[in-house]
């Protein structure tokens, strides 16, 4: 029983410091990139804990007020339903009580209840933001459910916690070589999902003022900044579970969802930002044919 | 006793009564409607669920005229037991909205004659009674329509002819089955259905089909119904699109699925384990459902906007259940419980909003979220739903839908449903949003009231059967099992717990999921309250604006602009430009043409020509006669 | 948890705010092109935790970069009283301090220090990168020993700021919800 209670406490405190920590080192390898330093790689947590001691903050209201709540509680739900590790008992969370489609819809859920209280913010830029979001996602959710279809389809189960312990015995076994072509399709509604640069459109600085965030400063602006690195995390476990046979221990987690991180940062690294209506166009052209050929084999086999 | 044969009667007597005696006394008709509701209610509960039972009316006919004969299963049951409760809700609502509109004694009328029409076709048990209650049905509603006066003439008239065409189909499919099998009752039609020619039988289906799916505003039938659902009176357009469009999902599985039987239709032809019809049907499903979202979100009309989500959100339900797998039915049954409901609560809202703001756009409302915060969350409720976020209801009933795809391993079918579901996130934040957040389009709006209290009547009970669909949605598959069992179909789920969900590749836990929910929500709340200074209050205008100062009359509220970046999508903003009543618009122009060329020659106002005609018609009357 | 009397949460506070400064940069002026150059690969500010900021509500620091058109003034007042506390300025220039080469011009300000408090002046004409991070790492000192409370000192002299405020601004003075509602400041 208290291990089980540690277990669960240490969930979203595992996935805030890996999350954040990632970020950090995303600043600094793009500084390198850059040719510059770049920050430390704990510099998301200066930030985060100087936003947290912030004196002050603004509310528009009761709703603007529960904005970012809801944001966390949706995104640490998510992680609940999520297994980090793939042993026996540690760190599995409530992953037996919920399946794929459950964890996909509530990962937007934390969403919904953001833009309800950007909505009430009252700043049309937010308001933009929130509405290039929700077009972006058109685009980005048709790969990823394509993806998963054919995942569900090829292990017969829509249950996180099966579909990786059916990738177990080896690296051939992984999703991402037994279904290549899904992998792919999946990796860029993944590299969108995680806002990297083709596809980082709802938070544009240069045009709608930091999108959603443009009103929340202070505490509004750290519960933010903490679930997004959480959510980070929880999407790369995601797709580790998924596409990659899970994970044994935490570090062997830290391994694999850095190696999918890199990615990320690479890809958002060297691109610079789609028009909304260029990302779903973009969306449902490559990674859509490429998902639909993989479902095509798989239905075929 | 009383059983459902006179249950029907009850609110049309109502109707018919509440119109005369309101005209002594005006409350008698709220009071009439809200007792027959009650009555209604109490009868349907009483209604043994699953008891299979019959009444005859033979009215000592003549033996060929076979009498009206009603009855009740589960799948009657079943709606009936949707039709009573929202019945029940819109009386609520119908007793604040509606008692000032010189169409008081009408509505009430034809409100109470609809809900009974209603109970009719479920408790029907031969065609010929099921078709009597059927047009009784598009008639009654037909006034209520046009009743509120904004544009009778175009939104009437397109109403009228898809209903009664689509009647008419059915009727002609109905005198074919009767052909046959020399009756109308319903058991001896099924036996007729299987011994049936399969060219006959594919035709029947699909005349039935379109009598159905015009009910269910399926494309391309659909076009009467995004104004008919816009334009009919506010507290009714709730049972409208909520209610009546379920007519045709009862009528739909009532014929495919009791009558001819899924399986047999199968056997005609298949393709993947669906009749083909079945599978065309399916996909006709689906594709309203991705242009129907398409076009709700770049609606300003708060009504049209729903409109086109009903019409998307009844489309899911034809797929589930053309698939016509026993978890396809039930996901199909489930989904139209929840979107009653959801549909019920938003219309009812949005009625109540429309009533105190005396603003039906977008673009003219906004932030009401602090004049009625009851009204804001029964939109949150019910988009949540709409959304189908897991919570609440609507996720469980499209879990089921899409659980019941992929079991069938119909994918393309399920991703082309993703598209519309992913899309209908943004109409479902323009409605919130367009309302009740950002700035108020008008200063009057500030100080707009809440909602009548009897609204809250409705909301009230409709969030909590959200809710608690959403945290046991196991609570309803007993009842769900049981009507798709009355379709010859095994239990579509086997787990009886009311916490899970669980069918075909996975499952899911509604309580566990709605508890993580809580505990988080309350853990962070309390923390964010007790360990961090207090936030100052802003005011509505200092928000970031560049740096300058906002007055009143800069235009802050985005209510619009949601889903204008729709149209730059190439492939939607291609669909959205094209419409299929432009389609219907050739169609009656041709019809003009040809009937005027038609009228020039045959009725060209010579009396002489006339005279041969009648006596053409005696001469045929005659032959007849001789025979 | 309590920010209000300092002790070892409010030392780690500064350690943090020290560390991670989100620039809002007010490009008013000739200063704003020496901006680019210090956040980038020459220069690199992002080295001592500094990160460019959209909106007032999400920043630390705002950069004045320049002389100060009396117009430009009423939208410089509105972003710092929209930043939260803490929050700090730096007045880039010799405009800045005491008008610059605009010390008769009508309509430009030339103490910035009478509307709003300002943290560190870097004076130049224009100040290279290299002064600006100089300037930076003061107003890090400073922050470190919390002397860096110019919000404290805003709100405790609001009324003479803003008495300032309205001889330059006059009539087009800012509308009273951006100051004066619920408490003020």
């Amino acid at each position: 029983m208290g291990m089980k209670i540690l277990n669960i406490v240490a969930y979203p405190f595992i996935a805030f410091i890996v999350g954040m920590l990632y970020m950090g080192i995303a600043r600094n390898i793009i500084g390198r990139i850059h040719r510059r330093w770049g920050p430390p790689v704990f510099q998301n947590l200066i930030d985060v804990f100087k936003l947290y001691r912030k004196r002050e903050a603004g509310s528009h209201g009761v709703m603007f007020h529960l904005g970012p709540i809801i944001m966390v509680t949706g995104i640490v739900s998510c992680l609940y339903f999520v297994p980090l590790l793939n042993n026996g008992v540690w760190l599995k969370g409530f992953s037996f009580e919920g399946d794929l489609i459950l964890v996909t819809y509530l990962m937007v859920l934390g969403s919904l209840g953001m833009a309800l209280g950007v909505g009430q913010g009252g700043v049309p830029f937010g308001v933009m933001g929130v509405t290039r979001g929700l077009t972006r996602l058109i685009g980005l959710e048709i790969p990823y459910f394509i993806a998963i279809i054919v995942l569900m389809a090829h292990y017969n189960t829509a249950s996180i916690n099966k579909i990786m312990e059916l990738q177990a015995g080896g690296i051939t076994h992984w999703g991402m070589f037994k279904l290549p072509l899904a992998f792919i399709a999946s990796l860029f509604s993944f590299w969108g999902m995680m806002g990297a640069s083709p596809f980082d459109i709802p938070g544009a600085p240069q045009e709608v003022a930091s999108g959603p965030a443009t009103e929340f400063g202070g505490k509004y602006l750290a519960l933010m900044m903490t679930s997004r690195g959480i959510f980070g995390f929880l999407k790369l476990t995601l797709w580790v579970d998924l596409f990659m046979g899970g994970a044994a221990t935490i570090l062997i987690l830290i391994g694999k969802t850095f190696l999918l991180f890199l990615t990320v940062l690479f890809v958002s690294a060297v691109y610079s930002r789609f028009k909304v209506e260029q990302a779903v166009d973009f969306m449902w052209r490559y990674p859509t044919l490429i998902g639909l050929i993989a479902l095509v084999i798989e239905m075929v086999r | 006793m009383i059983g459902p044969n006179n249950v029907v009667l009850i609110p049309i007597l109502a109707g018919i009564l509440a119109y005369f005696l309101g005209k002594i006394v005006k409350p008698a008709r709220e009071g009439l409607t809200l007792a027959s509701a009650l009555t209604v209610c109490y009868f349907v509960f009483k209604t043994p669920f699953d008891k299979v039972i019959f009444f005859n009316y033979n009215f000592n006919l003549p033996a060929y005229f076979e009498g009206l004969k009603f009855g009740t299963n589960a799948l009657s049951a079943f709606f009936a037991i949707l039709i009573v409760f929202s019945y029940l809700f819109i009386a609520f609502t119908a007793f604040a909205l509606v008692k000032d509109k010189d169409y008081h004694g009408t509505f009430y009328l034809f409100f109470n004659i609809v809900a009974g029409s209603l109970l009719g076709i479920v408790y029907a048990r031969d065609l010929i009674s099921f078709f009597i209650f059927w047009e009784m049905m598009t008639w009654s509603s037909y006034f209520l329509v046009i009743m509120n006066g904004k544009n009778p003439r175009k939104t009437g008239l397109t109403y009228i002819v898809f209903n009664v065409a689509g009647a008419y189909f059915m009727l002609v499919a109905m005198l074919m089955v009767y052909a046959s099998a020399g009756s109308f009752h319903f058991d001896k039609i099924g036996t007729a259905l299987a011994l049936m020619p399969d060219s006959k039988v594919i035709l029947i289906s699909i005349f039935f089909a379109i009598g159905f799916l015009v009910k269910m505003a399926t494309m391309p039938l659909h076009v009467w119904a995004p104004d008919a659902y816009t334009e009919s009176e506010n507290s009714f357009t709730g049972f409208f699109s909520g209610t009546l469009s379920k007519m045709g999902v009862y009528g739909f599985l009532l014929f495919f699925g009791a009558l001819i039987g899924f399986a047999n239709l199968k056997g005609i032809s298949s393709i993947k384990g669906t009749s083909t019809l079945g599978y065309a049907i399916a996909w006709l499903g689906v594709i309203t459902s991705v242009f129907a979202t398409f076009r709700a979100i770049v609606q300003d009309e708060v009504k049209k906007l729903l409109a086109y989500s009903s019409v998307a959100q009844v489309g899911y339900i034809v797929t589930a259940m053309s698939i016509g797998t026993a978890l396809g039915v039930a996901g199909g049954l489930y989904h139209a419980v929840m979107h009653t409901i959801m549909k019920l609560l938003l219309f009812i809202t949005v009625a109540g909003v429309i009533y105190r703001t005396g603003k039906d756009k977008f673009s003219e409302l906004g932030a009401l979220i602090t004049r009625m915060p009851l009204s804001f969350l029964a939109v949150l409720f019910g988009i949540i739903g709409l959304a189908g976020m897991p919570p609440f209801g609507g996720f469980a009933s499209k879990w089921v839908i899409y659980m019941s795809l992929l079991k069938s391993q119909h994918y393309f079918l399920l991703i082309a449903m993703i598209v519309s579901s992913t899309t209908a996130f943004l109409y479902c934040y323009k409605l919130i949003y367009g309302i009740f957040l950002g700035h108020p389009s008008s200063p009057e709006l500030l100080e707009a009231k809440e909602v009548p209290v009897f609204l809250w009547f409705a909301q009230v009970p409709l969030m909590l059967a959200l809710a608690i669909f959403g945290v046991f949605p196991g609570l309803i598959v007993p009842y769900i099992n049981k009507a798709v069992a009355s379709l010859g179909f095994k239990a579509a789920f086997t787990s009886t717990t009311p916490y899970t969900l669980s069918a075909a590749l996975g499952g899911f836990n509604g309580f566990v999921v709605i508890n993580v929910l809580g505990v988080i929500f309350v853990i962070v709340l309390i923390w964010y309250t007790l360990f961090f200074p207090k936030s100052k209050k802003l005011h509505r205008l200092d928000i970031y604006w560049a740096a300058e100062t906002p007055t009143e009359e800069t235009p802050l509220h985005y209510g619009y602009g949601i889903g204008v970046e729709l149209h730059r999508i190439p492939w939607v903003g291609a669909s959205l430009s094209r419409h299929i009543t432009n389609f219907y618009n050739k169609v009656a122009e041709q019809v003009n043409g040809i009937a005027s060329v038609v009228k020039d020659i045959v009725f060209n106002g010579d009396g002489q020509i006339y005279m041969l005609y009648s006596v053409l018609t005696l001469v045929v009357i005659i032959m007849f006669l001789g025979r | 948890m309590c920010t209000d009397n300092p002790g070892v949460w409010e030392y780690i506070a500064n350690w943090a705010r020290k560390h991670s400064i989100w620039v809002l940069a007010y490009g008013t002026g000739c200063g704003a092109i020496e901006l680019p150059p210090t956040m980038t690969s020459r220069y690199d500010a992002e080295r001592f935790g500094l990160r460019g900021a959209a909106t007032p509500r999400q920043a630390d620091l705002l950069i004045i970069s320049g002389y100060l058109a009396t117009k430009s003034l009423k939208r410089v007042i509105r972003t710092y009283e929209q930043m939260y506390d803490p929050k700090y300025v730096m007045a880039l220039g010799s405009c800045t301090i005491n008008g610059g080469m605009y010390w008769d011009s009508y309509n430009t300000i030339k103490k910035l220090d009478l509307y709003i408090p300002v943290d560190v002046y870097v004076a130049g004409c224009m100040p290279r990168p290299e002064a600006i991070i100089q300037g930076i790492i003061s107003l890090q000192k400073r922050i470190e020993e919390g002397k860096a409370e110019g919000a404290k000192k805003y709100r405790e002299n609001i009324e003479w700021y803003k008495k300032n405020q309205r001889e330059v601004l006059g009539d087009d003075f800012l509308p009273d919800y951006t100051w004066n509602f619920e408490g003020g400041i």
